[in-house]
């Protein structure tokens, strides 16, 4: 028994130290040295770029929010038509990666976009998607296009935790409500308060995704402290690009902490009961409904995906940039294939460690678990930059300088440490729904820990691992900020490919590439969806 | 005068199931049905249609002589006037007591109103607790309060008392029954606890697979069950195989007087409850029996005896041993059942 917990608590802590050592690593690094310079950098100017961020993040929260309620709701609560396929593909935008969700809607409401054009044509309007409004000292704090944006691509996000409180509530507490008060009131009195953590976390996690998201204001132009993080890594000093992330760091992971501690933890933990069934009483039909949930889902990854096919045309497109793409395209797959796999297993021994260790320190595991995600990817991936080129340079050309830090290793660390939350939710989320009682079986009948597991546990936890596997997979190949910063030429990834690709202006190869990698990320989603019957769910 | 739940023709499918399969029953004003029958025979589903919380797929149901309930229509529960408490009580976990009275009651109560509540269902002191801060008695009397707060007149409860202990769910029924007979209140009760329904019900409904089986009194429904599944279900009788000849059924008891005025059915058994047999170890009697088993019921013995190859429960006034034999004594009026076609 105690062997079977080391087997599991060994690579468990390693995978704990290589996602949070960097972190410390270039954090200690930051305060040494040429100190003054870089706490120096900390002036007016970043805070002005916070408070940007700060409202785009706040304003992305809250619509993303709504957004995600009203289809959740009309989903679990309404009948309409096509509600369960709806219900199946609505995390569809999630497979569009920020940037491209970005060069979607520049099509339309860019400075030559269809509609600014119409508009400045019929009206005289002269409509940019990249200005900002609200002057504060003589620059504009609120960006409104920006976080239109940002909003079409996180909202799945919010949708996915809402969904799950949905699951959660049991559905005899709202009839009650129902036969007492009508539906109206019974919403607003019972199914809403008992949505609220649920509610509130979904709002933390999308802040957390818009005030660290680099590749939406990058496109656009909007002065957030992300551009600023990046800028002063890529051209001035990667530390001090680690002190002037301080501010966004304290916030994102102040906003972690209230998930996890806070009104959230209920959320976090999840419930292993089976709430009930929900009657067709309780879905009238709707169409209103039916239309305000597709018109959501429909805007923001229809419109995106429509645009990108009519703009990159028919198969020449595509031809044309095949053998130029080819090496990234296959990079990005590799990448994805082998990430999704460690995030998977790395979740599955995370989880399982945490499980071991009982409540309270199993909930710590997963804290630390879960830090790296309250980082930006840039501090992240400039963290990993620092620790294993210094390590590398103690021998140059060794092991860890040829397969770590000019290899596959670095990039690999790197979506490890931005994606283990969702490989350890993923399977943790399975875990607590699980009884106990088939594993005490397998136990008493006198299998031994290592048969139960491989027998018992494991066919059991398939779908969580698998859920582990498929997000890894798609967050992997959609991740941009890592692609740029610690890739080599060998791995360099199509997102890394877009990205430069966009300031070409090569709109019609840059729409091709990204049809492709959304195909890409497509295909495992959509069998993991028919095979499991089920959507990726991380709560 | 309209009856103040009527049930006509009443069908609910799900999928392959057929949950409800032409009920049809009607409920006058200030009666107390309990509808009885195993797990999974449609009697919550033919609750929840009442309250409107199910679809029907034909027939329809009648609150007050209005149409609430019938193909493609469905009006909605909280214009019902009804109140229900459900199994799992489906206690509002964000609300204290006082907040749930309120919500429920769809304004804020009365100070000198709540607090008359409160004393009623015995849950003065605990305005301020949430649900998981109760006990499994408190809870269930907040629900029932809950349930009845808003003044309906007619009370649907689903199993609410299945899984409390005995001293408290005889203790809420004596509360039921109190405020049923204060408020002239409708009461539809779904269980499939025998002496749940024959303490609370006027009437007993007994079904099976989505169909009514019998609707009589209490006393009927024990005395003249409809069918050896009603026989079976509510007293646990044994059905006893014999002829009929001369004034007297013959079966393993004996020859059993037919009372005038009984018509037989076709292929008639006999329905034995074991209050109705009388073991009397090393006695003679109307037939000889083996115990095989017994249990201890507090003032009396309950013996399962082998009689001529039947398997039958009996009482017996002192403690018997295994396998002692005796003497078996049918009493009472018997009632028989038809054997055909019984599942």
């Amino acid at each position: 028994m105690k062997r079977a917990r080391l087997l599991v608590a060994i690579p468990a802590i390693a995978v704990l130290g290589a996602v949070v050592a960097p972190l410390v690593w270039a954090g200690v690094g930051a305060l040494r040295g040429d100190v003054g310079s870089r706490w120096a950098r900390l002036n007016g100017v970043i805070l002005d770029r916070m408070v940007n961020s700060f409202v785009l993040g706040i304003g992305c929260a809250l619509v993303s929010t709504l957004f995600g309620l009203a289809l959740v709701w009309a989903v679990h609560r309404r009948e309409f038509f096509g509600r369960r396929l709806l219900g199946a593909i609505y995390v569809a935008p999630l497979l569009v990666p920020p940037h491209i969700h970005t060069v979607s809607w520049m099509r339309v409401f860019g400075r030559q976009g269809y509609l600014s054009n119409w508009l400045h044509d019929h009206w005289g309007w002269q409509f940019d998607i990249r200005r900002g409004f609200v002057d504060v000292g003589g620059a504009p704090v609120f960006f409104p296009g920006t976080m239109m944006i940002m909003v079409s691509a996180f909202w799945p996000l919010a949708a996915l935790v809402i969904s799950a409180g949905f699951r959660q509530i049991a559905p005899r507490q709202e009839e009650a409500a129902i036969v007492a008060v009508g539906r109206r009131r019974a919403f607003r009195g019972v199914t809403l308060p008992l949505l609220a953590p649920h509610l509130w976390t979904a709002g933390f996690f999308v802040f957390i995704f818009a005030i660290t998201c680099y590749g939406v204001p990058a496109l656009l132009d909007t002065p957030t402290i992300m551009l600023e993080v990046f800028f002063t890594s890529a051209n001035v000093d990667p530390l001090a690009a680690w002190v002037i992330a301080i501010p966004l760091v304290a916030t994102t992971v102040a906003a972690l902490l209230f998930v996890l501690l806070g009104g959230g933890r209920r959320v976090w933990e999840g419930r292993s009961l089976d709430p009930g069934r929900v009657t067709s009483a309780m879905r009238p039909r709707s169409a209103t409904a039916g239309i305000l949930a597709w018109g959501i889902l429909l805007v923001t990854a229809g419109w995106p995906l429509a645009s990108l096919l009519h703009k990159a045309g028919g198969p020449e497109t595509y031809r044309a940039i095949w053998n130029n793409v080819l090496p990234q395209v296959k990079a990005s797959l590799i990448l994805a294939v082998v990430a999704g796999i460690t995030i998977a297993a790395a979740g599955l021994l995370v989880a399982g460690f945490a499980n071991a260790l009982g409540r309270r320190r199993g909930f710590l595991v997963e804290v630390l678990a879960l830090l790296p995600f309250a980082f930006p990817a840039v501090v992240v991936a400039l963290s990993l930059n620092e620790m294993w080129g210094s390590l590398s340079a103690l021998r140059p050309d060794g092991l860890l300088d040829r397969w770590v830090y000019r290899g596959m290793g670095l990039p690999l660390i790197a979506y490890l440490a931005l994606f283990l939350p969702f490989g350890v939710r993923g399977v943790r989320a399975t875990m607590t729904r699980l009884s106990p009682r088939p594993e005490e079986a397998a136990m008493v009948a006198g299998r031994g820990s290592l048969a139960t597991f491989t027998s018992v546990t494991l066919p059991r936890l398939a779908p969580g691992i698998l859920a582990a596997f498929v997000l890894g997979y798609i967050l992997t190949l959609g991740e941009l900020v890592a692609g740029l910063m610690v890739n080599t030429d060998r791995w360099q990834t199509a997102q890394a490919r877009v990205f430069n690709m966009i300031h070409f202006s090569r709109d019609e190869e840059v729409a091709a590439l990204c049809v492709m990698i959304a195909l890409l990320a497509l295909v495992p989603t959509a069998i993991y969806a028919v095979a499991f019957n089920r959507r990726v769910e991380v709560l | 005068m309209s009856a103040h739940v009527e049930i006509e023709d009443l069908s609910r499918r799900f999928g392959e199931t057929e949950a409800l399969s032409g009920v049809d029953l009607r409920v006058e004003r200030g009666e107390r049905l309990v509808v009885l029958g195993p797990s999974g025979c449609g009697k919550t589903t033919l609750l929840r249609a009442v309250a409107g919380l199910e679809a029907v797929d034909r027939g329809e149901i009648r609150l007050r002589g209005e149409r609430v309930s019938a193909p493609g229509l469905r009006v909605d529960p909280a214009r019902r006037g009804i109140g229900f408490v459900f199994q799992d009580l489906a206690l509002w976990p964000n609300m204290r007591v006082a907040r749930q009275l309120d919500f429920a009651a769809g304004r804020r109560l009365a100070s000198a109103e709540r607090a008359a509540l409160l004393e009623r269902f015995r849950l003065a002191g605990l305005e301020r607790r949430r649900p998981a801060e109760l006990s499994g008695g408190e809870q269930q009397r907040l629900a029932l309060a809950r349930a009845l707060v808003a003044g309906p007149d007619l009370l649907l409860l689903d199993e609410p008392l299945a899984a409390l202990d005995v001293a408290t769910a005889e203790e809420l029924r004596g509360v039921l029954r109190a405020i049923a007979r204060e408020r002239e209140l409708t009461i539809i009760d779904v269980t499939h606890r025998q002496e749940e329904a024959f303490e609370l019900a006027d009437r007993i409904a007994v079904m099976r697979a989505g169909r009514l089986e019998q609707v009589a009194s209490p006393e009927d429904i024990l005395d003249r069950p409809a069918n050896a599944f009603v026989a079976r279900f509510v007293s646990r009788a044994a059905m006893l195989d014999g002829t009929a000849a001369e004034g007297a059924f013959r079966c393993a008891l004996g020859a059993i007087p037919i009372p005038a005025g009984v018509t037989l059915p076709e292929h008639p058994r006999l329905a034995v409850r074991e209050s109705r047999l009388e073991f009397r170890p090393g006695a003679d009697g109307a037939a000889r029996a083996r115990v095989t088993d017994r249990a201890f019921l507090g003032e009396t013995w309950r013996v399962e005896v082998d009689c001529d190859g039947a398997r039958l429960r009996a009482r017996c006034a002192v403690a018997p041993e295994i396998g002692v034999e005796g003497g078996l004594e049918f009493r009472g009026t018997p009632w028989f059942v038809s054997g055909g076609g019984e599942a």
